[in-house]
């Protein structure tokens, strides 16, 4: 019986104690395993490097994007990225207020009460508020990604600049004309007022957009050209063998011949956007924007090309 | 009744007897009487135990025994409590190796020149930088926005 109780003890003691080791080892391996992991991993988050479009005498001389070099980003870069974030949230705000003017326009149509349109009234001032907070978000990425592309002619550039800047000074004052209307027919002399500018905003916005499009691909063809012709001085530099030599020069002109059609339907679609004297005015539609990326694709396709044959020519 | 019961049962004194009397049960009796067991005796009435000697300082001495064992698991699991999180705090306080990140030249693939090496390098950066200006995969669409019917009373065209 004393022997039994004494065993009974020796268990109460000894369970909790093996509970004890255990999970004290296992709380050391989780910390060492923690540690490790948090010394190996290594993230790199860099949403806008594609966005950063560089001039061809730095891309020389650029580090290559890796672990162990990485790239700072650029105060423009961080402001875009928080330009971003912001036009997201308004965007969902936006869409809130979208829903809530339809109920109560609804609601107003069906009851036909002062209640109701007093609502009305409210729900279309705020979606009026938040639409003009998208837009003043997007046209500021506008800008900043502008900014930050180069390939675009820079006369050209700080007008599109000038007309994105004057395009965010009107909504503002739209903007000021919404918050002030509290009755009904304020909020018709907004839309009347949004009306007015809702054309420009669409241009100067579709404007932009072609000419990010159009630069970025404009700076990979002004590289490619650049990288061309180191390839052509290495190659007469080095090739011994006259065959070769002779192979890879009728290589090379085939090469040219086909950077002599992107550059001209690159100038071609550039032409496109450059008002000419007696001529109509260049328009900028999301057709007309459809059209452009159309042609554009087929640039992007031709430089691909390019780049693949001037891969063949480096090989030996 | 036989006559070898009727012997038994004036052989066999009453129990009572034989509780008061156990000196008068011999063995020659017993096994004489083949009716009767060796030892039998009526159901209670065993004899005594006789009283066992009780330290009078045996609670105390269980209750100071279990006092101390308690002590002793308490102080174990206290300082292994105490040991671990030393051991924590070590580990989080020491300073992590620093791996020596030292710039090791990239083999260059066989049959190429370091100047092949960099022109592929080049082309490979023109390549990301053109992946990147694909135009159908420019990311600032035209905002999903009603820019014609958010109006309360449609406006006078």
């Amino acid at each position: 019986m004393q022997s039994a109780d004494r065993l009974n003890t020796s268990k109460t003691v000894h369970v909790p104690l093996i509970l004890l080791v255990l999970a004290s080892v296992s709380f050391l391996i989780a910390i060492f395993t923690a540690r490790s992991a948090s010394a190996q991993t290594v993230t790199i988050v860099d949403d806008e490097a594609p966005l950063l479009a560089t001039s061809s005498a730095q891309a020389s001389t650029l580090p290559s994007a890796s672990p162990t070099n990485l790239p700072s980003p650029s105060p423009e870069n961080r402001e875009l990225t928080n330009l971003r974030e912001k036009y997201r949230t308004d965007l969902s705000i936006y869409r809130t207020d979208e829903r809530d003017y339809q109920v109560a326009k609804e609601q107003y149509n069906k009851l036909q009460t002062l209640a109701s349109l007093e609502v009305a009234v409210q729900a279309t001032r705020k979606v009026l508020i938040s639409r003009t907070t998208v837009l003043q978000d997007y046209l500021g990425i506008l800008k900043l990604m502008l900014n930050e592309t180069s390939g675009i002619d820079v006369g050209e550039k700080t007008q599109l600049l000038q007309e994105l800047d004057a395009a965010q000074a009107r909504l503002k004052v739209h903007q000021q004309l919404v918050e002030q209307a509290i009755d009904r027919n304020l909020i018709l002399n907004s839309v009347k007022d949004f009306n007015t500018i809702s054309q420009d905003l669409t241009t100067v916005s579709y404007k932009s957009l072609s000419y990010l499009s159009y630069g970025r691909l404009q700076t990979v063809y002004d590289k490619t050209l650049v990288v061309r012709n180191e390839v052509a001085a290495q190659l007469e530099e080095r090739e011994k063998n006259g065959l070769a030599l002779g192979e890879k020069r009728r290589a090379l002109d085939e090469i040219d011949r086909n950077l002599a059609a992107t550059r001209d339907t690159l100038n071609k679609i550039h032409t496109g956007f450059v008002p000419v004297q007696g001529m109509q005015q260049p328009r900028f539609t999301s057709e007309s924007f459809g059209q452009t990326v159309a042609t554009l694709s087929q640039v992007y396709a031709d430089l691909l090309r390019n780049l693949t044959f001037l891969r063949e020519v480096i090989k030996p | 009744m036989t006559e070898n019961n009727k012997a038994a049962s004036t052989a066999k004194p009453p129990a009572k007897d034989r509780a008061s009397h156990p000196a008068e049960v011999n063995e020659t009796d017993v096994l004489s009487n083949q009716t009767t067991f060796f030892e039998q005796e009526v159901m209670g009435e065993s004899p005594a135990e006789l009283p066992v000697d009780i330290d009078p300082n045996f609670a105390e001495k269980e209750i100071a025994r279990k006092k101390r064992k308690r002590i002793l698991i308490l102080a174990g699991t206290g300082s292994i409590a105490g040991l671990l999180l030393v051991v924590a705090l070590l580990v989080l306080i020491m300073p992590e190796a620093q791996q020596r990140l030292t710039a090791t030249p990239s083999p260059i693939p066989f049959g190429q020149t370091p100047t092949e090496t960099a022109l592929s390098r080049r082309l490979d950066e023109v390549e990301a930088d053109l992946r990147a200006a694909d135009p159908v995969k420019l990311d600032a669409p035209f905002p999903p926005v009603n820019m014609t019917t958010l109006y309360l009373d449609a406006p006078p065209r």
